[in-house]
Protein backbone atom coordinates (compact mmCIF):
# COMPACT_ATOMS: atom_id res chain seq x y z
CA UNK A 1 0.00 0.00 0.00
CA UNK A 2 2.77 2.40 1.08
CA UNK A 3 4.40 1.54 -2.69
CA UNK A 4 1.57 2.39 -4.21
CA UNK A 5 0.94 5.63 -2.50
CA UNK A 6 4.55 6.51 -3.25
CA UNK A 7 3.97 5.86 -7.53
CA UNK A 8 0.42 7.22 -6.93
CA UNK A 9 0.77 10.35 -5.55
CA UNK A 10 4.62 11.26 -7.32
CA UNK A 11 2.89 10.69 -10.56
CA UNK A 12 -0.29 12.38 -9.91
CA UNK A 13 1.92 15.49 -8.59
CA UNK A 14 4.26 15.42 -11.49
CA UNK A 15 1.36 15.21 -14.15
CA UNK A 16 -0.48 17.90 -12.54
CA UNK A 17 2.89 20.00 -13.22
CA UNK A 18 2.72 18.50 -16.81
CA UNK A 19 -0.83 20.39 -17.28
CA UNK A 20 -0.06 23.31 -16.30
CA UNK A 21 3.11 23.97 -18.57
CA UNK A 22 0.45 22.46 -21.23
CA UNK A 23 -1.46 24.69 -20.59
CA UNK A 24 0.60 28.03 -20.85
CA UNK A 25 1.61 26.45 -24.05
CA UNK A 26 -2.17 26.55 -24.93
CA UNK A 27 -2.72 29.75 -23.81
CA UNK A 28 0.29 31.08 -24.90
CA UNK A 29 -0.22 29.78 -28.69
CA UNK A 30 -3.82 30.83 -28.37
CA UNK A 31 -2.76 34.30 -27.48
CA UNK A 32 -0.53 34.53 -30.05
CA UNK A 33 -3.68 33.03 -32.46
CA UNK A 34 -5.49 36.14 -31.01
CA UNK A 35 -2.87 38.58 -32.11
CA UNK A 36 -2.10 37.23 -35.73
CA UNK A 37 -5.89 37.68 -35.64
CA UNK A 38 -5.71 41.15 -34.88
CA UNK A 39 -2.90 42.19 -36.88
CA UNK A 40 -4.50 41.26 -40.47
CA UNK A 41 -3.51 39.94 -43.21
CA UNK A 42 -0.10 42.15 -43.65
CA UNK A 43 1.86 39.77 -40.93
CA UNK A 44 4.63 38.17 -43.21
CA UNK A 45 4.21 34.26 -44.22
CA UNK A 46 0.78 34.18 -41.88
CA UNK A 47 -0.67 31.52 -43.10
CA UNK A 48 2.59 29.34 -42.05
CA UNK A 49 2.58 30.60 -38.87
CA UNK A 50 -1.13 30.21 -38.39
CA UNK A 51 -0.04 26.61 -39.40
CA UNK A 52 2.12 25.85 -36.89
CA UNK A 53 0.34 27.82 -34.19
CA UNK A 54 -2.31 25.18 -35.17
CA UNK A 55 0.09 22.05 -34.65
CA UNK A 56 1.43 23.02 -31.77
CA UNK A 57 -2.54 23.24 -29.89
CA UNK A 58 -2.92 20.00 -31.53
CA UNK A 59 0.43 18.69 -29.95
CA UNK A 60 -0.91 20.29 -26.34
CA UNK A 61 -3.78 18.02 -26.65
CA UNK A 62 -2.27 14.98 -27.29
CA UNK A 63 0.12 15.46 -24.06
CA UNK A 64 -2.81 16.70 -22.30
CA UNK A 65 -4.92 13.37 -23.03
CA UNK A 66 -1.40 11.79 -21.90
CA UNK A 67 -1.30 13.50 -18.92
CA UNK A 68 -5.06 13.21 -17.81
CA UNK A 69 -4.79 9.60 -18.17
CA UNK A 70 -1.48 9.54 -16.28
CA UNK A 71 -2.81 12.20 -13.82
CA UNK A 72 -6.23 9.66 -13.25
CA UNK A 73 -3.60 6.42 -13.02
CA UNK A 74 -1.89 8.55 -10.39
CA UNK A 75 -4.90 8.41 -8.04
CA UNK A 76 -5.83 4.77 -8.70
CA UNK A 77 -4.70 3.53 -5.87
CA UNK A 78 -7.16 5.38 -3.64
CA UNK A 79 -10.32 4.70 -5.78
CA UNK A 80 -13.21 2.48 -3.99
CA UNK A 81 -14.83 2.45 -7.65
CA UNK A 82 -14.52 4.33 -11.01
CA UNK A 83 -16.40 4.64 -14.09
CA UNK A 84 -15.16 1.79 -16.45
CA UNK A 85 -15.68 3.32 -19.49
CA UNK A 86 -13.22 6.36 -18.62
CA UNK A 87 -10.58 3.96 -17.20
CA UNK A 88 -10.76 2.14 -20.22
CA UNK A 89 -10.94 4.76 -22.58
CA UNK A 90 -7.73 6.11 -20.26
CA UNK A 91 -6.07 2.86 -20.39
CA UNK A 92 -6.22 3.10 -24.06
CA UNK A 93 -4.44 6.24 -24.16
CA UNK A 94 -1.04 5.20 -22.01
CA UNK A 95 -1.11 2.25 -23.61
CA UNK A 96 -0.97 3.10 -27.22
CA UNK A 97 2.56 3.46 -27.61
CA UNK A 98 2.99 -0.19 -26.14
CA UNK A 99 0.95 -1.60 -28.53
CA UNK A 100 2.30 0.24 -31.65
CA UNK A 101 6.27 -0.94 -30.62
CA UNK A 102 4.49 -5.09 -31.18
CA UNK A 103 2.16 -3.51 -34.47
CA UNK A 104 -0.97 -4.09 -31.80
CA UNK A 105 -3.20 -1.39 -32.31
CA UNK A 106 -5.36 -0.89 -29.28
CA UNK A 107 -8.65 0.58 -28.86
CA UNK A 108 -11.87 1.24 -27.35
CA UNK A 109 -15.77 0.87 -28.80
CA UNK A 110 -18.78 2.13 -26.27
CA UNK A 111 -20.04 -1.33 -25.08
CA UNK A 112 -22.42 -0.74 -22.26
CA UNK A 113 -22.78 2.43 -20.50
CA UNK A 114 -22.97 3.71 -17.18
CA UNK A 115 -21.10 0.74 -15.79
CA UNK A 116 -19.03 1.47 -12.68
CA UNK A 117 -15.94 -0.78 -11.60
CA UNK A 118 -16.20 -2.13 -8.35
CA UNK A 119 -12.83 -2.65 -7.89
CA UNK A 120 -9.53 -1.07 -6.28
CA UNK A 121 -8.57 0.96 -9.11
CA UNK A 122 -5.05 -0.32 -9.37
CA UNK A 123 -6.37 -4.05 -9.36
CA UNK A 124 -8.18 -3.26 -12.70
CA UNK A 125 -5.45 -1.80 -14.04
CA UNK A 126 -3.41 -4.60 -13.44
CA UNK A 127 -5.99 -6.76 -14.88
CA UNK A 128 -6.31 -4.55 -17.94
CA UNK A 129 -2.48 -4.60 -18.53
CA UNK A 130 -1.99 -8.22 -18.09
CA UNK A 131 -4.55 -8.60 -20.73
CA UNK A 132 -3.04 -6.47 -23.15
CA UNK A 133 0.78 -7.70 -22.51
CA UNK A 134 -0.67 -11.66 -23.05
CA UNK A 135 -2.36 -10.09 -26.46
CA UNK A 136 1.18 -8.06 -27.14
CA UNK A 137 3.05 -11.54 -26.17
CA UNK A 138 0.95 -14.39 -28.01
CA UNK A 139 -0.19 -12.46 -30.79
CA UNK A 140 1.99 -9.21 -32.39
CA UNK A 141 0.29 -7.32 -34.79
CA UNK A 142 -3.27 -8.20 -34.25
CA UNK A 143 -6.21 -5.17 -32.92
CA UNK A 144 -7.69 -5.19 -29.52
CA UNK A 145 -10.55 -3.37 -28.56
CA UNK A 146 -12.03 -3.16 -25.35
CA UNK A 147 -15.22 -2.31 -23.90
CA UNK A 148 -17.02 -1.95 -20.82
CA UNK A 149 -19.60 -4.98 -20.53
CA UNK A 150 -21.72 -6.91 -18.27
CA UNK A 151 -22.45 -10.87 -18.09
CA UNK A 152 -24.73 -11.95 -15.75
CA UNK A 153 -24.84 -8.88 -13.72
CA UNK A 154 -21.34 -8.75 -13.32
CA UNK A 155 -19.43 -5.43 -14.57
CA UNK A 156 -16.32 -6.80 -16.61
CA UNK A 157 -14.41 -6.40 -19.99
CA UNK A 158 -15.11 -7.17 -23.23
CA UNK A 159 -12.30 -7.79 -25.11
CA UNK A 160 -12.01 -8.35 -29.23
CA UNK A 161 -8.97 -9.97 -30.91
CA UNK A 162 -9.03 -9.31 -34.64
CA UNK A 163 -5.97 -11.47 -35.78
CA UNK A 164 -6.05 -10.55 -39.71
CA UNK A 165 -2.54 -8.92 -39.67
CA UNK A 166 -1.33 -11.68 -37.56
CA UNK A 167 0.91 -14.66 -38.65
CA UNK A 168 -1.21 -16.68 -35.82
CA UNK A 169 -1.49 -20.46 -36.20
CA UNK A 170 -3.86 -22.79 -34.45
CA UNK A 171 -0.90 -22.97 -31.63
CA UNK A 172 -0.69 -19.59 -31.28
CA UNK A 173 -4.80 -19.53 -30.56
CA UNK A 174 -4.98 -22.42 -28.38
CA UNK A 175 -2.08 -20.78 -26.47
CA UNK A 176 -3.36 -17.47 -26.70
CA UNK A 177 -6.66 -19.09 -25.12
CA UNK A 178 -4.85 -20.37 -22.34
CA UNK A 179 -2.92 -17.45 -21.24
CA UNK A 180 -6.29 -15.14 -21.03
CA UNK A 181 -8.02 -17.90 -19.40
CA UNK A 182 -5.38 -17.36 -16.39
CA UNK A 183 -6.42 -14.02 -16.08
CA UNK A 184 -10.03 -15.05 -16.36
CA UNK A 185 -11.24 -14.12 -19.82
CA UNK A 186 -13.73 -16.44 -21.13
CA UNK A 187 -14.26 -16.78 -24.88
CA UNK A 188 -17.16 -15.59 -25.92
CA UNK A 189 -18.97 -17.03 -29.08
CA UNK A 190 -19.90 -13.40 -30.61
CA UNK A 191 -19.33 -9.87 -29.74
CA UNK A 192 -22.72 -9.71 -27.40
CA UNK A 193 -24.41 -8.08 -30.28
CA UNK A 194 -25.38 -11.00 -32.88
CA UNK A 195 -21.82 -10.74 -34.78
CA UNK A 196 -20.39 -14.57 -34.14
CA UNK A 197 -16.22 -15.02 -33.33
CA UNK A 198 -14.38 -16.41 -36.20
CA UNK A 199 -12.00 -19.24 -34.34
CA UNK A 200 -9.13 -19.18 -37.07
CA UNK A 201 -5.80 -17.93 -37.29
CA UNK A 202 -6.87 -14.70 -39.22
CA UNK A 203 -10.23 -14.71 -37.47
CA UNK A 204 -11.81 -12.62 -34.34
CA UNK A 205 -11.94 -13.46 -31.05
CA UNK A 206 -14.09 -12.15 -27.78
CA UNK A 207 -13.58 -12.44 -24.76
CA UNK A 208 -14.86 -11.13 -21.26
CA UNK A 209 -13.66 -10.88 -17.93
CA UNK A 210 -15.29 -9.79 -14.67
CA UNK A 211 -13.99 -6.30 -12.74
CA UNK A 212 -11.61 -7.54 -9.84
CA UNK A 213 -13.68 -7.27 -6.66
CA UNK A 214 -12.83 -4.68 -4.07
CA UNK A 215 -10.72 -7.00 -2.03
CA UNK A 216 -8.37 -7.62 -5.44
CA UNK A 217 -9.49 -11.17 -6.35
CA UNK A 218 -11.71 -11.47 -9.55
CA UNK A 219 -15.56 -10.98 -8.95
CA UNK B 1 -20.38 39.42 -21.92
CA UNK B 2 -18.45 43.22 -22.16
CA UNK B 3 -17.39 44.86 -18.86
CA UNK B 4 -17.98 41.59 -17.20
CA UNK B 5 -15.89 41.46 -13.97
CA UNK B 6 -13.74 38.33 -14.15
CA UNK B 7 -10.78 37.39 -11.04
CA UNK B 8 -8.85 34.39 -12.21
CA UNK B 9 -7.30 32.51 -9.79
CA UNK B 10 -3.69 30.20 -10.43
CA UNK B 11 -0.82 29.92 -9.02
CA UNK B 12 0.75 29.17 -12.38
CA UNK B 13 1.81 32.85 -12.97
CA UNK B 14 2.14 32.44 -17.26
CA UNK B 15 -1.17 30.66 -17.20
CA UNK B 16 -3.70 33.21 -15.75
CA UNK B 17 -1.45 36.50 -17.26
CA UNK B 18 -2.17 34.50 -20.55
CA UNK B 19 -5.35 33.53 -20.17
CA UNK B 20 -5.85 36.85 -18.50
CA UNK B 21 -4.90 38.85 -21.81
CA UNK B 22 -6.96 36.63 -23.88
CA UNK B 23 -10.07 37.17 -22.16
CA UNK B 24 -9.44 40.87 -22.38
CA UNK B 25 -9.24 40.74 -25.68
CA UNK B 26 -12.75 39.64 -26.10
CA UNK B 27 -14.13 42.54 -23.64
CA UNK B 28 -14.12 40.84 -20.15
CA UNK B 29 -12.81 43.25 -17.70
CA UNK B 30 -10.34 40.54 -15.76
CA UNK B 31 -8.00 40.64 -12.95
CA UNK B 32 -5.52 37.94 -11.76
CA UNK B 33 -4.87 36.50 -8.30
CA UNK B 34 -2.07 33.77 -7.11
CA UNK B 35 -2.87 32.49 -4.50
CA UNK B 36 -6.54 32.03 -1.96
CA UNK B 37 -5.50 35.24 0.15
CA UNK B 38 -4.89 37.24 -2.41
CA UNK B 39 -8.31 36.17 -3.99
CA UNK B 40 -9.78 37.12 -0.90
CA UNK B 41 -8.53 40.61 -0.71
CA UNK B 42 -9.42 41.24 -4.57
CA UNK B 43 -13.18 40.08 -3.86
CA UNK B 44 -13.18 42.08 -0.79
CA UNK B 45 -12.32 45.43 -2.19
CA UNK B 46 -14.26 44.76 -5.54
CA UNK B 47 -16.36 42.40 -6.42
CA UNK B 48 -16.10 40.37 -9.26
CA UNK B 49 -19.19 39.18 -10.95
CA UNK B 50 -17.00 35.82 -11.68
CA UNK B 51 -14.31 33.81 -9.92
CA UNK B 52 -12.24 31.00 -11.74
CA UNK B 53 -10.46 29.57 -9.29
CA UNK B 54 -8.28 26.49 -9.64
CA UNK B 55 -8.90 24.09 -6.30
CA UNK B 56 -4.88 23.05 -5.75
CA UNK B 57 -2.79 26.11 -4.95
CA UNK B 58 -0.74 26.14 -2.26
CA UNK B 59 -1.85 28.04 0.89
CA UNK B 60 -5.60 28.37 1.60
CA UNK B 61 -7.26 25.08 0.13
CA UNK B 62 -9.49 26.23 -3.06
CA UNK B 63 -12.26 24.52 -1.25
CA UNK B 64 -12.07 27.29 1.78
CA UNK B 65 -11.20 29.92 -0.39
CA UNK B 66 -14.35 29.33 -2.29
CA UNK B 67 -16.33 28.84 1.19
CA UNK B 68 -15.21 32.07 2.25
CA UNK B 69 -16.05 34.13 -0.88
CA UNK B 70 -18.98 32.88 -0.81
CA UNK B 71 -19.34 34.08 2.76
CA UNK B 72 -18.71 37.36 2.12
CA UNK B 73 -20.11 37.77 -1.23
CA UNK B 74 -23.02 34.87 -2.14
CA UNK B 75 -23.93 36.47 -5.33
CA UNK B 76 -19.96 36.48 -6.99
CA UNK B 77 -20.32 32.72 -9.02
CA UNK B 78 -17.30 30.83 -8.92
CA UNK B 79 -15.88 28.58 -11.79
CA UNK B 80 -13.58 25.78 -10.65
CA UNK B 81 -10.52 24.35 -12.29
CA UNK B 82 -9.71 20.87 -11.38
CA UNK B 83 -7.44 17.92 -12.81
CA UNK B 84 -8.36 15.75 -14.59
CA UNK B 85 -8.03 13.03 -11.57
CA UNK B 86 -9.74 15.29 -9.41
CA UNK B 87 -13.76 15.67 -10.55
CA UNK B 88 -14.23 14.72 -7.16
CA UNK B 89 -12.98 17.73 -5.97
CA UNK B 90 -14.99 19.73 -8.51
CA UNK B 91 -18.12 17.68 -7.31
CA UNK B 92 -17.66 18.38 -3.82
CA UNK B 93 -16.89 22.40 -4.66
CA UNK B 94 -20.36 22.22 -6.09
CA UNK B 95 -21.71 20.98 -3.29
CA UNK B 96 -20.18 24.15 -1.31
CA UNK B 97 -21.87 26.75 -4.04
CA UNK B 98 -19.74 26.76 -6.82
CA UNK B 99 -21.26 27.72 -10.01
CA UNK B 100 -19.68 24.46 -11.81
CA UNK B 101 -15.82 23.35 -12.44
CA UNK B 102 -14.08 22.54 -15.60
CA UNK B 103 -11.27 20.20 -15.56
CA UNK B 104 -7.76 21.45 -17.03
CA UNK B 105 -6.31 22.02 -19.77
CA UNK B 106 -9.22 24.19 -20.80
CA UNK B 107 -10.97 25.23 -23.68
CA UNK B 108 -11.51 28.54 -23.98
CA UNK B 109 -15.08 27.70 -25.69
CA UNK B 110 -15.89 26.38 -23.21
CA UNK B 111 -14.55 28.71 -20.44
CA UNK B 112 -16.68 31.12 -22.34
CA UNK B 113 -19.29 29.58 -22.60
CA UNK B 114 -19.59 28.89 -18.52
CA UNK B 115 -18.57 32.94 -17.88
CA UNK B 116 -21.81 33.93 -19.95
CA UNK B 117 -23.75 31.60 -17.78
CA UNK B 118 -22.35 32.63 -14.65
CA UNK B 119 -22.29 36.47 -15.47
CA UNK B 120 -25.56 36.69 -16.49
CA UNK B 121 -26.51 34.53 -12.71
CA UNK B 122 -24.28 37.44 -11.08
CA UNK B 123 -25.69 40.48 -12.69
CA UNK B 124 -28.82 39.10 -11.52
CA UNK B 125 -28.11 38.56 -8.09
CA UNK B 126 -25.55 41.16 -7.47
CA UNK B 127 -27.92 43.85 -9.03
CA UNK B 128 -24.73 45.27 -11.77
Amino acid sequence: MRENACVGCLTASASHELQNALAVIRESAGLMQDLIALGGENIPRRERIVELLSLIQQQVARGGELAGGLNTLGHAWEEDDGDLARILEEFVILAGRMGRMRSVTVGLAPGESGLRAPSAGLALRVLLFDLLQTCLEEAPGCALTFAPARRDGIPGIHLRVGLARCDATTDVLRRLDAQLARLGARKEPDNGHGTPARDEPDGVLYYFTACPSATGHRA
Amino acid sequence: MQDLKVLLVDDEEEFVTTLSERLALRGLATRVAMDGEQALREVQNDPPHVVVLDLMMPGIKGTETLRRIKAMHPGVQVILLTGHGSTRDGIEGMRLGAFDYLTKPLRLEDLLEKLREAGALARTAMGA
